[in-house]
C-alpha cells in the first residue's frame, strides 16, 4: 500500500482513516485477515505502537475485529462497512461544500458546477 | 568470558604474529644452509658468499623483526581494542574492565614467551648441524644428571619456575607500563597520541629513577659479605641468587599492580573516546 | 519501572557544560527522538547510558541499575561511527557478537547479512562505508535487548537507504523494548516515533508524545524543533 502523511496531524488519525479506506474500497474485503501490527508498521515505515493506536480506532469504530490469538480481520457486517462508507462520504463533502462555500459559492451553484462537470 | 576474550585476543594477533614466526623459521633454515656453505667450502664463489652473507643479515632483521613486532603488537591491540574507534564495541560490551586488560595482558605475555622460545629455536637451527644437535642434548643430560648427583634437582626445578616467573611478570610489567601510558594519554583531550608516549616515558624514568635510589640505599646497607661467593659454598650462591630473584620479581609485582591500578582506573572512570 | 532513567544528572567536561541536571524516565516500549542541534549533549547522554562516560553528579541507570557489565548485557547501541574491527569478516564480526552478548540472534543476523547481498566471508575492510553502516546496524537490532542506543543512524544517508535503516529498526525490536535514536533530522524519523526529547545547551527544553505536539500545536515535531532552535 502506498502511505503518505501529513505533518500537522497525529499519524495515528491519519493512518486509521487510511486503512478504513481501504477497507471500504475493497481493498480488504470482509472476513480478510489483516497484515500484522509490525507488518504494516514496516510497511508505512511508522511505529508499531502508532498502528495499534489505529487499529484500535478501527476496532472501536467496529470496521475490525480481533482474535485473541490469530489476530484481527475485517468486518464481515456489510451494514457496519456500508455506514463507515457513508460517514467518510459525507466528511469529504463537508469539505468541499465548505470550500465552495468560502470562495462565495452557494449550494444551489454548486451543484450546478457538479452537473455541468458530469457533462463534460 | 577471561576465555572468550581471551579467544577473539589471539583471533586478532595470530593472524599477525603466525606469519611472522613461519618467516623466521623460514629463515633460519635458510640461513642454516648459508653457514654450512660458508664454513664448509674453502674457495667458495664470491657471489655465493655475497648471497650466503645477505642471507644471515636477513635472518638477524627478522630475528629483530619478530621481537619489535610482538611489542608493537602489545601496543596497537590495547590502543586499537580500547581507545581507537574499536573502544565504542568493546567497552560497551557485558566484560569487566578488569577482564579486558587481563585478557591483552595474559595473550601479550603468551606471545612475549612464544617469541623467545621461536627465537632460540630458530637460532638452533640455524646454527647447529644435526652432530652439535646431539652435543646440545648431551650436554643437558650432563647438567641434569650432576645436579641430581649433588641432590640438587628440586631446587634447580624451583629456581628455573622463578626464573620463568620473573621473566613472565617482567614482560606484565612492561606490558602493563605501556598501557597505563595509553590510558593516561588518551584521557586528555588533545594530543592524545603524543601525551601517551611522554607518560610512557615519564613512567619509564620514573621507574629508572625509584631503581637507581633504590640500588643505592641497598648498597649502604650491611650485608655481613652475603655476597661472598665461592666455589665452595655453592648452596650459598643459590641462595642468594634465589634471594635476588625473589626481589626482583617483588618489586616487578609492586609495579605492575601500580599500572594495573592506573591503567584499569583510565579505563573506567576516565575514558574519553573521540 | 523505567528503562531509562536520570536524576538530576550532569557532565562537565572541564568548564564545558555538556549535560547540565537533567532529569527524565523513558519508559519500556517507547521509541524516543533525541533531538537538538549538535553540541547539545545528545552524544554524552548516550554515552552516559552506556557507561562510556562517567557523570560529574547526579545519577543515570538503566532498569534501575547503573551502568556496567550488568547493563552492558541489556543494552545494544549503535555509535555514531564504524566500531567494528576492520580486518574481520562479516562471519567473524557475528561471531564476536555471539559470543559477547546472550540476547544475539544469530539465525536474525545472518538472514539481513543475506539480504543485503553481503558475502559472509567478505572483510570489513573491503566494504563501502554505506555497507559498513548497515552491517554494524544489522548487528545491533539482532539483539533482543531492552534498551537501544542508536546514535545518529541515519545522518547523511540516501532516502532509499533511511527507509532501509527505519525498517530495520522497526521490523526488529522486541516491544517491550526502547529505543532511544538520537538524530538532528527529525523530518527524516518523526514518523517512527512516540515521543521527543529537545535538548538544548545540555538541558532538556521539550519532552512530550509526537501525537500531542501534533494534535496541540497543529504542526509537525520538524516545524516545531526549528521554532524551538531558530538560530
Amino acid at each position: 500500500m502506498e502511505w503518505a502523511f501529513r505533518s500537522d496531524q497525529p499519524i495515528y488519525a491519519q493512518m486509521s482513516r487510511h486503512l478504513s479506506a481501504a477497507i471500504v474500497t475493497g481493498y480488504y474485503s470482509p472476513g480478510q485477515r489483516l497484515p500484522s501490527v509490525r507488518d504494516i508498521a514496516m510497511d508505512a515505515g511508522v511505529n508499531p505502537n502508532t498502528v495499534q493506536r489505529a487499529l484500535a480506532e478501527l476496532e472501536r469504530d467496529g470496521l475490525v475485529f480481533s482474535q485473541r490469538t490469530s489476530g484481527r480481520f475485517v468486518t464481515e457486517d456489510p451494514e457496519k462497512i456500508r455506514s463507515v462508507r457513508e460517514t467518510m462520504a459525507k466528511e469529504v463533502i463537508d469539505e468541499f461544500l465548505k470550500a465552495m462555500r468560502k470562495l462565495g459559492i452557494d449550494r444551489k451553484e454548486t451543484i450546478a458546477f457538479l452537473e455541468k462537470e458530469e457533462d463534460e | 568470558m577471561l576465555s572468550k576474550s581471551m579467544k577473539h585476543e589471539f583471533r586478532a594477533t595470530s593472524r599477525v604474529m603466525l606469519p611472522l614466526f613461519a618467516a623466521l623459521l623460514l629463515m633460519s633454515v635458510v640461513a642454516h644452509f648459508a653457514i654450512q656453505l660458508l664454513t664448509g667450502a674453502n674457495n667458495l664463489h664470491w657471489l655465493l658468499e655475497t648471497i650466503s652473507a645477505i642471507v644471515i643479515a636477513l635472518f638477524a632483521i627478522s630475528v629483530v623483526a619478530v621481537a619489535v613486532g610482538v611489542l608493537i603488537l602489545t601496543v596497537s591491540r590495547f590502543y586499537r581494542s580500547f581507545l581507537s574507534d574499536e573502544g565504542y564495541l568493546n567497552m560497551t560490551l557485558p566484560v569487566s574492565v578488569h577482564t579486558h586488560i587481563f585478557s591483552r595482558l595474559i595473550v601479550a605475555v603468551i606471545w612475549y614467551a612464544l617469541t623467545v622460545i621461536a627465537v632460540l629455536l630458530a637460532c638452533l637451527i640455524m646454527g647447529l648441524n644435526l652432530h652439535e644437535w646431539k652435543e646440545f642434548f648431551v650436554a643437558i643430560g650432563d647438567v641434569l644428571r650432576g645436579l641430581s648427583e649433588q641432590h640438587l634437582t628440586g631446587r634447580a626445578i624451583l629456581l628455573g619456575l622463578e626464573t620463568l616467573l620473573a621473566m613472565v611478570i617482567g614482560c606484565s610489567f612492561s606490558s602493563l607500563l605501556l598501557y597505563a601510558a595509553m590510558a593516561v594519554g588518551h584521557s586528555f583531550n588533545r594530543h592524545k597520541k603524543g601525551m601517551s608516549v611522554l607518560f610512557a616515558f615519564v613512567f619509564y624514568y620514573a621507574i629508572q629513577i625509584i631503581g637507581v635510589v633504590g640500588i643505592a640505599v641497598l648498597t649502604h646497607m650491611d650485608w655481613d659479605n652475603w655476597f661472598d661467593i665461592t666455589a665452595e659454598n655453592a648452596t650459598h650462591a643459590l641462595n642468594v641468587f634465589q634471594a635476588l630473584l625473589g626481589g626482583v620479581i617483588g618489586v616487578n609485582l609492586i609495579g605492575c599492580a601500580l599500572f594495573y591500578f592506573i591503567t584499569h582506573h583510565f579505563l573506567s572512570r576516565k575514558l574519553n573516546l573521540e | 519501572m523505567s528503562i531509562l532513567e536520570c536524576k538530576g544528572l550532569s557532565k562537565h567536561f572541564g568548564a564545558v557544560q555538556a549535560l547540565e541536571n537533567v532529569d527524565l524516565a523513558i519508559e519500556p516500549g517507547h521509541i524516543v527522538g533525541l533531538l537538538g542541534p549538535n553540541g547539545s549533549g545528545k552524544t554524552t547522554l548516550i554515552k552516559l547510558a552506556n557507561g562510556l562516560l562517567t557523570p560529574t553528579s547526579g545519577s543515570i541507570t538503566i532498569g534501575g541499575i547503573a551502568p556496567g557489565v550488568q547493563t552492558k548485557s541489556v543494552v545494544s547501541y549503535l555509535p555514531e561511527r564504524i566500531a567494528l574491527p576492520e580486518w574481520m569478516t562479516a562471519e567473524q564480526a557475528v561471531d564476536y557478537y555471539q559470543d559477547f552478548y546472550a540476547d544475539f540472534r544469530r539465525e536474525t543476523a545472518e538472514a539481513m547479512i543475506q539480504n543485503l547481498g553481503l558475502n559472509m566471508k567478505q572483510r570489513i575492510k573491503t566494504m563501502s562505508k554505506g555497507t559498513k553502516e548497515k552491517l554494524q546496524l544489522i548487528l545491533t537490532m539482532s539483539r533482543d535487548a531492552r534498551l537501544f542506543l542508536l546514535d545518529e543512524p541515519i545522518g547523511g544517508v540516501d532516502p532509499a537507504t533511511r527507509d532501509y535503516i527505519l525498517r530495520t529498526i522497526i521490523g526488529n525490536y522486541n516491544e517491550n523494548a526502547s529505543i532511544i535514536i538520537s538524530t538532528h533530522l527529525i523530518s527524516d524519523v518523526e514518523q517512527v516515533l512516540d515521543e521527543v526529547l529537545f535538548l538544548q545547551n545540555g538541558r532538556i527544553v521539550l519532552h512530550d508524545t509526537v501525537d500531542a505536539i501534533r494534535n496541540e500545536k497543529g504542526t509537525s515535531v520538524d516545524a516545531l524543533f526549528r521554532e524551538v532552535f531558530r538560530c
